[in-house]
């Protein structure tokens, strides 16, 4: 709609500016078209420029998201702070600082004198959603020697027993490309849950006969998109890699 | 479709797993991570009991006496402890033939004339080998717990 007003108007300018045109056509648009429209014309065709560049500056601003930042600083802080709660206990935050066992949180039952064992975002399934990939380089800095490399990891199935619902049970595949014997990707199948009062994954490798390294990822960025994850032995969750992950995104972010 | 369910019968037998001396100890070890103390203690055995409710709300009836409509009230938070004393019993006198056949031969006693459908210690169960993950985290047989719950279970029933 815009273009043809554009385009409908700019005819018009040309031929107006041509008021010797010999054609009796161009002659009666010359006398026809005003030249205050010709202006208006050429206005609208500036206004569609600065339309495209805000256009992209929207873009931009997504990038920045301050509500996303002051999340995020906010995770940190508090990781920081520590939150005075024991190991595998829940902080039930806000004014009363109460402590409640993770195996209560988000199971359907208010714990948590304020509830917030059960608030929607404590509860939020996002992060392992089937389908999610999650994508980051790995750096190994004990128990296996590599280059630093690329990991894949994808949910491939969740389930969430009725009766048991503070824990996600999920499936995943973990995926490497790393060069050794020829191979230069390197997968295995993964079992595990996920905690919500930690918002921590957890997966051991299933039927491990290749030694492969148990993952467990903390979404401690005050999102659901992005963690902090460790390649750990299983025993002694000794740590041996680091690995920052960030949720792939399914469709392109450009806009055609 | 006969590959894949001849594969699955193979998978069945390979997974199902005797409560062997060896499988015995693994169970009392794990339990013994997983029993913990204190408060942790408590929660586990709330956790377990409201998942069991939850399968089978109709087993409520059976705890009036104890306050089984609230999980939390302090009677029911003392039966579900001592529920889990008796437990740990069994589950540590799992490599004791005797002492554990005389505290199975006891449950039994204390069982006997409940009327409890077989579907309650199922859903017991089925409580059990879930909260016992999320509690140890880790490092855990689900197979050896299904075999060896089998044999106490089955013992405080008197039946198969």
């Amino acid at each position: 709609m815009w273009r043809l007003l554009i385009l409908s108007a700019l005819s018009g300018l040309i031929l107006a500016d041509q008021p010797q045109s010999s054609t009796l056509s161009g002659q009666l648009f010359g006398a026809l078209i005003d030249p205050r429209l010709a202006a208006n014309a050429l206005r609208i065709v500036g206004l569609e420029r600065k339309l495209t560049s805000l256009k992209a500056k929207l873009h931009e601003a997504e990038k920045i998201d301050p509500h996303g930042f002051i999340d995020e600083i906010e995770a940190r802080v508090s990781a920081v702070e520590g939150t005075h709660c024991d190991d595998g206990t829940f902080q039930c935050g806000g004014n009363e600082q109460e402590c409640v066992s993770d195996l209560f949180v988000c199971d359907g039952h208010k714990d948590c004198h304020n509830g917030h064992d059960e608030d929607k975002d404590v509860c939020d399934p996002a992060p392992v959603k089937a389908g999610n990939v999650f994508s980051g380089t790995s750096h190994w800095k004990d128990c296996r020697i590599h280059e630093d490399h690329v990991t894949h990891i994808t949910i491939t199935g969740t389930k969430r027993r009725k009766f048991f619902q503070s824990r996600i049970w999920v499936k995943a595949h973990v995926e490497s490309n790393f060069k050794e014997d020829g191979d230069e990707t390197h997968g295995f199948d993964a079992k595990g849950y996920f905690n919500f009062a930690q918002r921590r994954l957890v997966l051991v490798p299933i039927e491990d006969d290749d030694h492969h390294l148990g993952v467990v990822c903390d979404f401690n960025h005050g999102d659901n998109e992005r963690a902090d994850c460790h390649r750990v032995l299983e025993v002694t969750r000794h740590i041996c890699a680091d690995l920052f992950v960030t949720l792939e995104h399914h469709e392109p972010h450009e806009h055609k | 479709m006969k590959i894949l369910l001849v594969l699955l019968a193979v998978v069945g037998v390979a997974l199902a797993k005797e409560c062997d001396s060896l499988t015995r100890l693994k169970v009392k070890a794990q339990w013994r991570r997983a029993y913990s103390h204190g408060h942790d203690r408590e929660d586990f055995a709330q956790a377990i009991w409201r998942a069991i409710f939850a399968q089978a709300p109709s087993a409520r009836d059976l705890f009036k006496r104890v306050h089984g409509e609230d999980t939390t009230s302090p009677q029911f938070e003392a039966h579900a402890l001592r529920v889990l004393a008796g437990f740990d019993i069994a589950i540590s006198t799992l490599d004791q033939p005797e002492a554990f056949k005389a505290e199975l031969e006891h449950l039994q006693h204390q069982h006997e004339g409940r009327k409890i459908p077989d579907n309650y210690f199922e859903a017991f169960k089925t409580a059990l080998l879930h909260v016992l993950p999320a509690q140890l985290k880790r490092c855990w047989d689900r197979a050896a717990w299904d075999s060896c719950f089998d044999l106490i279970a089955d013992g405080i029933k008197g039946h198969h």
